[in-house]
């Protein structure tokens, strides 16, 4: 840990001022399937990360213009790179419970958390096109008394310090940071695309529910060249079931393959991000030559502004075996939409 | 080379979902059957005491409908197989039901394939569901089945001579007052009205009570159902959980559910229709107490045709049930007999009795007047303004013993000591039954060995007639 802060430093590293922790909460709950997130901060914002047996990542970034006050002093790195040695990392990263941080954030409008689990208790994945996450007309934040949240970390190794602030009650949260386990991302290879698509989430996340009717353990998603394009396929106990995107032009905004490419994937980890794919409006699926599959979903959060919530996942090793499954599944796919052209 | 083939719309596939739905709360399982010109989805619980089937007309259910066995030589041969419920119902969600959902829903279902490949080598079997959705969406399902042989109850209408029928509606609001956590429903009616009384009986173990009673009656006046033709006083007990589902699921549609049954111990036969389906419920009922006390009553020339039903072999193994008279229906399925035989062991609870509350609920169509003077049986006049037949009145004095004692008791325990004038009564009744050629179902169907409820019950319901005719 850098030493490099000095403790009569009174700027803190960073402090920001949200007037809405719903958004926050929205976000970071669609990374919520790790205890730990790593934070890291920078100039331009926060990114958050979660990720899962190093074969899945999680990242959220929350851009400063989601706050309404956001202040990043970052710490002096010159004396590192005069010493031509960095031993600090170059952002102030720390780690802190993901699960803490969002029952810090819940406190805020408490009223409206009940409302949106007693909202959300019916909802098991079929009515996911009403939004879940949709502001009822009784919320806080409708009626006009939201309060204020302030976030500060005032150095490495300080807590991470949640102020909330609503209707004259003040709730001050220090919660711990950690040191950040390793920090490396999967390595997603730009370019080496060989496979984007982008779509509404809304389709994505009913594939993957009905897909996980069958409560399968492997997904397999393959892009082709022509029709049926994409198809996603899950083998469970009780059968198998395959959702296809026959028709390019109309469900895919973007369609880009060169040729087939297939991949699977541990179904669990990719109904991690069911939470992301019922809250986003676009998704990017890309994938590349080593079959690692990144999904961007683009969110849009009330009270305006986008932000984007970062997936990646490692693939199985498939063996051939599977590929004989592959061949035989091809065979059976009609040409059903094969009128529709690739889209560019 | 699928064997089976055939189309769903989005209604069918609403319609399918909600039968799944219904199969489900009998057996995990569906057994589907597969024949020419039709396909039945069945379901029989693991107590073996009620069953469930739904039948599919081939060409009116389904917009395509294909059925082709494998070995068409060898003549009209069907199809079976058994598939998880819960398969099936990921499969066939009921996703068009809400309209205004599928309006927002892009990728609402336009049709759906089905088609069913079974045989050896290399073709593996599968029934396979393909949903083409809007936009292009496919759907495939490749589902694993089990091939099973379905186990269906069968049910001899011939001897089911309890009916009624009532509009599903109408039934469903019914049963949406049935106490919540009630265990069994009692069917009976008496006075010119129908009452169904769902109860639980008080289970104690030691000090601690686990289950409370309850006792929850609905009176309904028979002018509500489209066709009632039932013995009075007769109580026939099904369970409430099983009678809910059905009619849960009769009531999304508006139709006429029928009911069909003979006594207690037999199988109650519960079907309606819809377009293109037809529904068949087949339920083991259980029967009033008849307790230690039940002796055989003396044989009355009446039923004696009945003597051609099948006589249990265990009919002999208790003294209780000495009377084997209306076997339940032969089944396929032994295992029903062998239910009806573990519930027949078990002594039912005694019917509940109305409220007073619900006596007022529902007058007996110009009766109004007498219901609310004192009764007196002694009014000998109102009997003969009635019928002057001196037998009748003879009769009438004989029986007033048995009535007043039906009317007080409140538990069929403690009747020991009167069975002399019941019996007696019942026989002089139904004698002089036959001399007025009165067409009153009911007693016709007294057994050869008559229980004892049963005789009370005649002469009950014999008085009824006289006194309220």
């Amino acid at each position: 840990m850098s030493t490099a802060v000095e403790a009569g430093n009174t700027s803190p590293i960073f402090k920001a001022v949200s007037s809405s922790a719903r958004q926050l909460f929205q976000l970071l709950n669609c990374i919520r399937f790790a205890p730990k997130a790593t934070v890291e901060i920078s100039a331009a914002g926060l990114k958050i990360s979660v990720e899962e047996s190093r074969a899945m990542q999680g990242a959220v970034f929350l851009d400063k213009a989601l706050f309404t006050s956001f202040n990043c002093t970052l710490p002096e790195t010159e004396p590192h790179e005069d010493e031509a040695e960095p031993v600090a990392p170059d952002l102030p990263t720390f780690s802190v419970s993901l699960s803490a941080l969002l029952e810090t954030l819940q406190i805020f409008g408490a009223a409206d958390a009940v409302n949106n689990r007693i909202l959300g208790s019916g909802n098991d994945g079929y009515n996911s096109n009403i939004r879940r996450d949709r502001p009822s007309a009784f919320s806080n934040q409708a009626l006009g008394v939201s309060g204020i949240c302030r976030l500060s970390y005032q150095e490495i190794g300080a807590p991470l310090s949640i102020i909330l602030e609503e209707t004259g009650v003040t709730t001050t949260c220090n919660l711990n940071t950690y040191q950040p386990e390793s920090p490396e991302e999967i390595p997603f290879q730009r370019d080496a695309m060989q496979v984007k698509i982008i779509m509404q989430a809304r389709w994505l996340s009913d594939a993957v529910m009905e897909l996980s009717s069958t409560s399968p353990s492997r997904l397999d998603i393959t892009a082709f060249p022509l029709a049926p394009y994409l198809s996603l396929s899950a083998v469970g106990p009780l059968g198998s079931a395959t959702v296809e995107f026959s028709k390019g032009r109309e469900l895919l905004e973007t369609f880009t393959v060169a040729e087939r490419w297939t991949q699977s994937y541990k179904f669990e980890m990719v109904k991690a991000a069911a939470e992301v794919m019922r809250l986003a409006s676009k998704v990017s699926i890309r994938g590349d030559e080593q079959g690692i599959l990144s999904m961007q979903f683009m969110v849009e959060v009330e009270g305006g502004g986008i932000s984007f919530v970062d997936f990646r996942f490692v693939p199985y090793i498939r063996d051939e075996d599977q590929d004989e499954e592959e061949n035989e599944y091809e065979e059976e796919v009609d040409d059903e939409g094969a009128s529709g052209d690739e889209d560019g | 080379m699928a064997i089976l083939g055939f189309t769903l719309m989005p209604d069918a596939i609403s319609k399918l979902h909600d039968a799944l739905v219904c199969l489900g709360k009998f057996s995990e399982a569906v057994s589907i059957e597969a024949s020419q010109d039709k396909l039945i989805l069945t379901a029989l619980n693991s107590s073996k005491s009620a069953y469930a089937s739904f039948t599919l007309i081939g060409d009116k259910f389904f917009s395509k409908y294909q059925y082709r066995p494998v070995r068409a030589a060898q003549g009209p041969e069907k199809f079976n197989c058994r598939i998880y419920n819960k398969a099936l119902l990921s499969v066939f969600k009921g996703q068009v039901g809400d309209p205004a959902r599928e309006r927002e829903r892009e990728t609402a279902i336009k049709k759906c394939e089905v088609s069913v490949e079974d045989g050896e080598g290399e073709t593996k079997s599968r029934f396979n569901v393909k949903i083409i959705c809007r936009h292009g969406v496919i759907k495939t399902y490749r589902l694993t089945f089990e091939s099973v042989a379905p186990m269906h109850a069968q049910f001899i209408k011939a001897t089911a001579n309890n009916k009624w029928a009532i509009s599903s509606r109408t039934l469903r609001e019914f049963v949406e007052h049935f106490g919540p956590g009630t265990e069994q429903l009692d069917i009976y009616s008496e006075d010119g009205r129908v009452s169904l009384t769902s109860y639980t009986e008080k289970i104690v173990s030691g000090n601690e009570i686990l289950k409370q009673p309850l006792h929850t009656t609905i009176a309904i006046n028979p002018l509500e159902f489209s066709e009632f033709s039932v013995e009075e006083q007769l109580h026939i007990v099904i369970s409430v959980k099983d009678f809910k589902s059905i009619i849960t699921h009769a009531g999304s549609t508006s139709t006429i559910v029928r009911a069909c049954y003979s006594r207690p111990t037999s199988p109650m036969q519960i079907t309606y229709r819809d377009e293109g389906i037809l529904s068949e419920f087949i339920l083991m009922t259980i029967g009033e107490m008849r307790g230690n006390s039940a002796t055989p009553a003396p044989v009355s020339r009446v039923g004696s045709k009945r003597t051609a039903s099948r006589q249990l072999p265990e009919a002999t193994t208790g003294s209780k049930r000495a009377t084997p008279a209306n076997m339940p229906s032969p089944v396929k399925a032994a295992s029903i007999q062998e239910l009806s035989r573990n519930k027949d062991a078990r002594p039912s609870p005694p019917p509940p009795q109305p409220s007073i509350q619900s006596d007022a609920l529902f007058m007996p169509i110009g009766d109004d007047d007498r219901r609310w003077d004192p009764v007196n049986y002694d009014e000998d006049e109102d009997m003969l303004l009635w019928d002057q037949k001196p037998e009748d009145v003879s009769r009438l004095a004989n029986s007033k013993n048995a009535t007043d004692y039906c009317e007080n008791s409140a538990t069929m325990n403690s009747r020991n000591g009167e069975q002399g004038p019941g019996t007696q009564s019942v026989n002089s009744h139904n004698n002089s039954r036959d001399n007025t050629g009165f067409q009153q179902a009911p007693t016709q169907r007294l057994a050869p060995t008559q229980r004892l409820s049963e005789v009370r019950k005649a002469v009950k319901n014999h008085l009824k007639v006289l006194t309220s005719g």
